[in-house]
């Protein structure tokens, strides 16, 4: 009879391997949020050559600094992202780094690099349908903010509007999202992945 | 302190982006650790976020993953390799001395050269080794998901989705049924079902005229995808379900033990 082994996309299976085996863990987070991360250093560099490295730096750090993450204090990838947001804005603070923007075109897509895919899962393909159906100016809020690290006052001076809205919005895009990732809107989704336009 | 306002009043969606100020942080800390209400809340805001970046997230691009496992093996050797001695002896007098510094420093010089081009053979070694493993796993990853797409291609296919119940054991757990109505061969995807645990195993059902029929037991692999599971074709099937039973499976479902359902 077959042993039952862990699920991979547990949690709680990677931080075990943190602990026992953190290259093994590494390798796991990569398949897991691979993407995700590497979308986070991304959206602070916007450069695919300096983002790369930088997300072979943080992955170091997890690997290296594997036994610092502690459970009670919040959730894996919130620990993830964190390391990957930093390293990113420590190198975009970098006077060298800020000289060299200047002259780079602003790009607003979220598919930059669909020709490299390596992986797509199916699920992902319809709920990102359904989560780009959020108004932007609440994603955009959600995208200053926990991708790319901006703190208040940056937020408040990159959107031109008041603390008090920047607030707001964040709560309400919470809120949309919870509802969308909600059980009520499952079948909504499922209906997008079968008749969207391709 | 009320807390079903405390949570209503959208300070926590504020805690998990940053925006609220220092002494608003601390209380929030404060009363997750007090209330498990709270702390249950602060977790899905989290979730809901990561969910979001994950489903918005460009793909990774091709051979990052490669670079990071060679770098972290290089590391890893860096790290077991022989320290250098330092070889100069103590100062002789006159030219016996110097002579016996020369001597010594030559020998350094071979040996410090003969341990940098172990390193490096050791370095490439373990990359060569982990670019291998790296390329069978892809390749076999290829043949799967080949697989996968003929059978999901396949016109005489019907498709149905099983879905966790809202107020059920595992709301957001999904899978599928393809059964071909020509070759009657049917397979079973998993999608998104929690692992389960040791001396239990999921059983897959068939409910024809309300009846449910045995489609036998599966485990959750650990392969970076799972494979589809073939499993038998049942007649007239009108609805199929998974349930967690005892190892082995049994020949009536447990329907407190539902965790997917869905009508054909």
């Amino acid at each position: 009879m077959q042993k039952t082994a862990h699920n991979k996309r547990d949690d709680e299976f990677i931080i075990d391997l943190l602990e026992n085996n953190p290259r093994a863990a590494v390798e796991h987070i990569i398949d897991k949020y691979g993407g995700a991360l590497y979308t986070v250093i991304y959206k602070v560099v916007h450069s695919e050559e300096v983002a790369r490295d930088l997300f072979q730096d943080a992955c170091i750090k997890f690997w290296r600094h594997a036994d610092k993450y502690d459970s009670s204090k919040g959730r894996l990838f919130t620990w993830l992202l964190n390391i990957c947001r930093n390293t990113a804005l420590d190198k975009a603070r970098t006077a060298k780094f800020k000289a060299q923007q200047t002259s780079k075109p602003i790009d607003s897509t979220v598919y930059d690099n669909v020709a490299h895919s390596e992986e797509m899962n199916v699920k992902d393909i319809g709920l990102h349908k359904a989560l780009t159906q959020i108004d932007s100016k609440y994603q955009d809020v959600i995208d200053l903010l926990y991708l790319q690290g901006y703190t208040q006052r940056e937020a408040v001076e990159k959107l031109g509007i008041p603390l008090g809205t920047v607030k707001s919005r964040a709560q309400i895009a919470i809120r949309e999202l919870r509802k969308i990732l909600g059980e009520s809107a499952f079948w909504w989704v499922i209906y997008l992945m079968f008749n969207s336009p391709n | 302190m009320n807390i079903n306002n405390y949570i209503s009043s959208g300070i926590l969606e504020n805690y998990v982006l940053g925006l609220v100020s220092e002494s608003e942080r601390q209380e929030v800390e404060k009363l997750a650790a007090a209330h498990p209400q709270i702390k249950t809340h602060l977790n899905g805001v989290e979730d809901a976020l990561k969910q979001y970046v994950q489903a918005t997230a460009m793909p990774l691009p091709l051979g990052l993953k490669a670079a990071v496992m060679a770098k972290i093996d290089a590391e890893i050797a860096s790290e077991i390799s022989p320290k250098k001695t330092d070889g100069s002896s103590k100062g002789l007098l006159g030219l016996l001395g110097l002579l016996a510094i020369a001597l010594g420093s030559l020998c350094f010089y071979f040996f410090s050269q003969n341990n940098d081009n172990q390193q490096q053979l050791t370095t490439v070694k373990n990359q060569y080794k982990v670019l291998k493993t790296d390329c069978d796993t892809q390749a076999a990853k290829l043949t799967d998901l080949e697989n996968k797409i003929a059978i999901l291609r396949n016109t005489s296919n019907k498709t149905t989705y099983m879905k966790g119940l809202p107020d059920g054991n595992a709301p957001k757990a999904i899978a599928a049924v393809y059964a071909n109505q020509t070759s009657k061969k049917v397979y079973l995807d998993v999608i998104d079902l929690p692992h389960a645990p040791t001396g239990k195993q999921y059983q897959l059902w068939a409910l024809v005229d309300g009846t449910p029929v045995d489609m036998g037991v599966f485990d959750i692999v650990i392969n970076a995808d799972s494979s589809f599971i073939e499993v038998p074709f049942v007649e007239n099937a009108g609805a199929y379900a998974v349930t967690l039973e005892e190892e082995g499976g049994k020949p009536t479902p447990d329907l407190t033990q539902l965790y997917v359902i869905g009508n054909v």
